[in-house]
């Protein structure tokens, strides 16, 4: 099984609601998402930065779906025109954003993003949390 | 914590310097406004649309879309929900300053309020009367003014100009004679 980890999000610097990047095996997901744009759909992660910043502020980003389906209860989204970064709602911890993608492979990432759930949970109860690293 | 320009342009003191963050902030706070308009109400978008005579496609654009809408048509909208819209500016430097130090720079103007409001209760006459736990915020100009309450001081925001002030049963009875000078002082400078 890999090693999730959580590390504070640089743009969530309001106390009010803690927001996380999952880490695995040390691959810092936000940043992965992040470093891996393309020219035209760079100037969108702005937009999600601000709305994170909104999160930590227990502000409501108008950005921000719950994202519908059977074991996705948990599950949110934070979308641009061409991007969508999704997280999750994990106790007791906060946000923790798990994936990020492309507007066109929404199907795919859903998909991915409920077998992640599911592997953090199962992460999460045999290892008794997740660890915040700095 | 990684700065974000190892693998982005930009962080977040450049987001906060950008227009960009404040626009999206304002229409965020329109969209929760009316969010919580059409809750009290029992509303939909629909109904709201026709009470104050715009098409329904225009809330949505003005809840989800990145139209710049026109002032008086946002005043007008904040009068049809009895809200009154006030305007602060903040020297953008300390909200900067805020940043680079960790602070928060978000402003809950009704806790603002709801703490102006408790700065009453800063009468000796019933300070016997408050609970041994109760804390006490008090809006003030500057830090500076804050020395006379150092002793009871737990914590100071800037952002908010604003200090708590909490209540420590001996020590603070002990100086009851003295807190007397210092209500007046602080009724003075606020």
């Amino acid at each position: 099984m890999p090693i999730f980890e959580l590390t504070k999000n640089e743009f969530a610097t309001e106390s009010q609601v803690q927001v996380y990047n999952l880490s695995i095996d040390g691959n810092c997901q936000f940043e992965a998402f992040a470093s891996n744009l393309t020219k035209e759909t760079k100037s969108e992660i702005k937009k999600i930065s601000i709305s994170i910043w909104q999160l930590s502020a227990n502000r409501k980003p108008r950005n921000r779906n719950h994202i519908k389906g059977k074991g996705l209860e948990v599950c949110r989204e934070l979308k641009t025109k061409n991007l969508r970064l999704y997280y999750l709602i994990l106790n007791p911890y906060g946000l923790v954003i798990c994936l990020g993608g492309q507007k066109t492979k929404q199907k795919k990432d859903i998909a991915a993003l409920k077998t992640l759930k599911n592997k953090i949970l199962k992460y999460k109860e045999t290892h008794g949390g997740l660890e915040i690293v700095s | 914590m990684e700065d974000s320009k190892s693998y982005l342009d930009f962080n977040f003191k450049d987001i906060v310097s950008s227009s960009e963050f404040w626009e999206e902030n304002f229409k965020t706070s329109f969209f929760e406004a009316i969010e919580e308009y059409l809750e009290k109400n029992e509303l939909s978008r629909n109904d709201f649309a026709k009470q104050i005579g715009v098409s329904r496609s225009y809330i949505s654009q003005l809840m989800n879309g990145d139209s710049d809408h026109r002032l008086s048509k946002l005043i007008e909208l904040a009068i049809s929900m009895k809200k009154a819209p006030y305007l602060y500016l903040k020297d953008l430097d300390k909200v900067i300053e805020n940043v680079q130090i960790g602070k928060s720079i978000n402003i809950d103007f009704e806790d603002v309020e709801r703490k102006a409001a408790r700065c009453e209760m800063l009468d000796d006459q019933n300070f016997d009367k408050w609970p041994s736990t109760q804390a006490l915020s008090v809006s003030i100009m500057s830090i500076e003014q804050t020395t006379p309450f150092r002793p009871y001081v737990k914590d100071f925001d800037s952002s908010m100009a604003c200090v708590t002030i909490v209540k420590v049963d001996q020590e603070l009875h002990k100086r009851k004679a003295s807190f007397g000078k210092i209500r007046k002082q602080l009724l003075h400078d606020v």
